[in-house]
């Protein structure tokens, strides 16, 4: 069960931004008003999470650091990882949501184009999945449409 | 009588119609690496708000119950487990598949996971009931140190650091904290933001938690593909009553400890099977065949991944706490519906409860047939390409999270928790904790403050009540037990660092 972090540089990345978060948690249970009805209100459930939520991370952070001082050799993957790929997942698909939330693109229009642009971005342009994405596009974006407002009673972005 | 009721409700036209449908799409779903039974269910649950409330359970846990024997396949014909229950499944299905034997790798696998199912749902229909009796005599102090309980079983037991395990689960918990705070209707970390009134709500939460994560994890890896072994034209799949009998015990032991592994709150099926093919290895008179294709080891596993789905029901229905992290989309689907689990629900929707446990039964018999008749149309659909998919898995989720309430904010919600769990998977903190943790965090407010005003504002009554006594006395030895065990871990670790410089 137990074993030395095999990820410290990111463990203790991720700590530091938790022990931020707490911080950040703390500063906003001081505008909760104290309680008028029960011993410890609404602000006490959030303050202990925070603490115990520093408490772990510092010991993560030490955990990580006693790590990193050790040689380490790095485990080799058996594929090539696509970090650029990952961030573009991010973005593309946080543009479709914006698309849609600016009032730029209907939820049909959005798809199409999002389905489309992610497949051939994912495919890196091969034409043979440029080709099925479109078609996979067309049909969820148009269909997708009547099938969810339609048959399941859901609201989409018009 | 009831019980008898429920069969027939299950085996009516409809119910069975949803439970096909859901066992399909979830073994479908299963047995593609980089989909899962979680990601099946969390994007289902809104397509089932105009549906009735029975028919949409036995739905969801239909998929569960598929996308659980799914994985099987992949595991089996790629070496890559379509879902993590399936990963122990690899260690003798693929080196099987290897020595030209696939289709008996699968036959002894479906068989597993049919009796698996079987099993665990007997012990369902027997444990349920009495166990929902008992739990009417829980108060709030019950049900919070319950939920600790709980909370420090998943953390502790999942694989990996204990410390990571706890971190997740307190991440769940505070994730569940801004909003509208139901105990005394005051609003708290909302920071002047208007959409943040209605907090984190749970279907984004899950499908950022579940799917988006796993979206951004599939492109990183889009490279990564397994070498696959085909099912050769006329090999049989369906297993055969001799193979079943010379491993009765083995299914026996396994089914048994995937149903108790099952009922622990908050630990998953990949535990389950990791334990009962640990167990097995210890008891056969061939260890050393084990991870080489050796048939006891896929029974193990696959009897224990199923039974553990049965497990974990019993909790979920009889106390409202989720077995595994996969019931806690299906308990908050329950809550969507207006079914509240737990010890009442047998007085107030017994129908409901019964067709569900026997629904559970229908749909491993449901799932053994598909898969056996399947199976070879699977192995083809296990390799598809990973680029079509994912842009429309995210459509599902802008669907899923838009539509219930239309705030866009929901769907923003959906690719921050997908960013975050993204990351902590990368680091190996476990993503179960934190949303059994996020699932839990209103029960355990609520009832903690109902219990201080009960008693005062004095914490006594955690020891003093005896069912609570007991909670925390075994939440406390467990988290005790942990620590000590990642202590010696990591000091038996530097000896051997030491030994080797030396």
């Amino acid at each position: 069960m137990a074993s030395p972090s095999r990820t410290p540089k990111l463990d203790l990345s991720i700590s530091g931004a938790l022990v931020a978060l707490s911080v950040f948690v703390l500063w906003g249970t001081k505008e909760i008003p104290p309680p008028f009805f029960d011993p410890i209100g609404s602000a006490a459930f959030p303050k202990y999470t925070a603490y115990i939520i520093i408490a772990l991370s510092l010991a993560i952070a030490l955990r990580a650091s006693l790590a990193l001082r050790k040689p380490n050799s790095p485990r080799k993957k058996s594929f090539r990882e696509e970090p650029l790929l990952a961030i573009s997942v991010v973005i593309t698909s946080a543009l479709y949501v914006l698309s849609m939330q600016w009032e730029l693109l209907s939820f049909r229009w959005a798809t199409l184009v999002f389905i489309f642009l992610l497949s051939a971005l994912l495919s890196k342009f091969e034409k043979r999945v440029m080709i099925f994405s479109a078609i996979i596009g067309i049909v969820f974006g148009f269909g997708g449409q009547y099938l969810f407002t339609e048959v399941f009673y859901m609201d989409l972005p018009q | 009588m009831e019980i008898l009721n429920a069969f027939q409700y299950a085996l009516s036209p409809y119910p069975m119609l949803w439970i096909f449908i859901g066992v399909a799409s979830g073994i479908f779903v299963g047995a593609i690496p980089g989909l899962g039974g979680g990601m099946l269910m969390a994007l289902t649950v809104p397509l089932t708000f105009s549906m009735d409330s029975t028919h949409a359970i036995l739905l969801l846990m239909g998929m569960h119950v598929g996308s659980v024997s799914g994985g099987l396949i992949s595991a089996t014909l790629l070496k890559m487990p379509g879902t993590p229950s399936a990963m122990m499944t690899t260690l003798d299905g693929y080196p099987m598949a290897q020595k030209g034997q696939p289709g008996k790798a699968l036959s002894l696998g479906i068989g597993a996971s049919l009796f698996g199912g079987i099993i665990s749902g007997i012990f369902l229909l027997a444990l349920a009931p009495p166990l929902a009796t008992f739990a009417h005599k829980f108060g709030p102090w019950e049900y919070f140190t319950m939920v600790l309980m709980a909370l420090v079983l998943i953390a502790s037991i999942t694989q990996g650091s204990m410390l990571k395990g706890l971190m997740a689960a307190t991440l769940g918990l505070l994730a569940a904290m801004p909003g509208l705070n139901e105990s005394d209707g005051q609003l708290r970390l909302t920071y002047g933001f208007e959409s943040m009134d209605d907090g984190f709500n749970l279907l984004p939460v899950l499908l950022g938690i579940f799917v988006m994560s796993q979206i951004i994890k599939d492109a990183l890896q889009i490279n990564k593909k397994g070498v696959g072994v085909a099912i050769k034209k006329g090999e049989r799949i369906f297993p055969k009553f001799r193979e079943w009998k010379q491993h009765t015990v083995n299914i026996l032991r396994s089914s048994c400890i995937g149903t108790w592994v099952g009922i622990l709150p908050g630990i998953g099926a990949s535990i389950s099977s990791m334990v009962s093919y640990g167990i097995a290895k210890t008891f056969s008179k061939t260890p050393e065949k084990f991870g080489t294709g050796h048939e006891e080891g896929i029974v193990a596993a696959e009897s224990a991944n199923n039974a553990n789905a049965g497990g974990a029901l019993i909790p979920l229905i009889t106390i409202g706490i989720p077995g595994a992290p996969v019931d806690a989309i299906l308990l908050g689907a329950m809550i969507m519906h207006q079914i509240q689990p737990g010890p009442l629900l047998f007085e107030t929707n017994s129908p409901l409860v019964w067709s569900l446990m026997t629904g559970y039964l229908v749909a491993n018999i449901v799932m053994f047939l598909i898969m056996v008749f399947s199976a070879r149309f699977l192995a083809k659909v296990v390799s598809i390409n990973r680029s079509y998919l994912i842009p429309i898995v995210f459509a599902f989720c802008l669907i899923g999270a838009y539509g219930p309430s239309n705030r866009m904010f929901d769907v923003w919600v959906v690719i921050g928790f997908g960013i975050l769990g993204y990351f902590l998977d990368r680091a190996k903190f476990p993503l179960g904790p934190f949303v059994i943790g996020y699932v839990l965090a209103g029960i355990m407010e609520s009832e903690l403050r109902s219990g201080l005003q009960m008693s005062e504002g004095s914490f006594a009554p955690m020891i003093t009540r005896p069912i609570a006594g007991s909670f925390t006395v075994i939440a406390f030895a467990f988290l005790g037990y942990s620590i000590y065990q990642e202590w010696r871990s990591r000091t038996r670790l530097s000896s051997e660092g030491l030994s080797t410089d030396a």
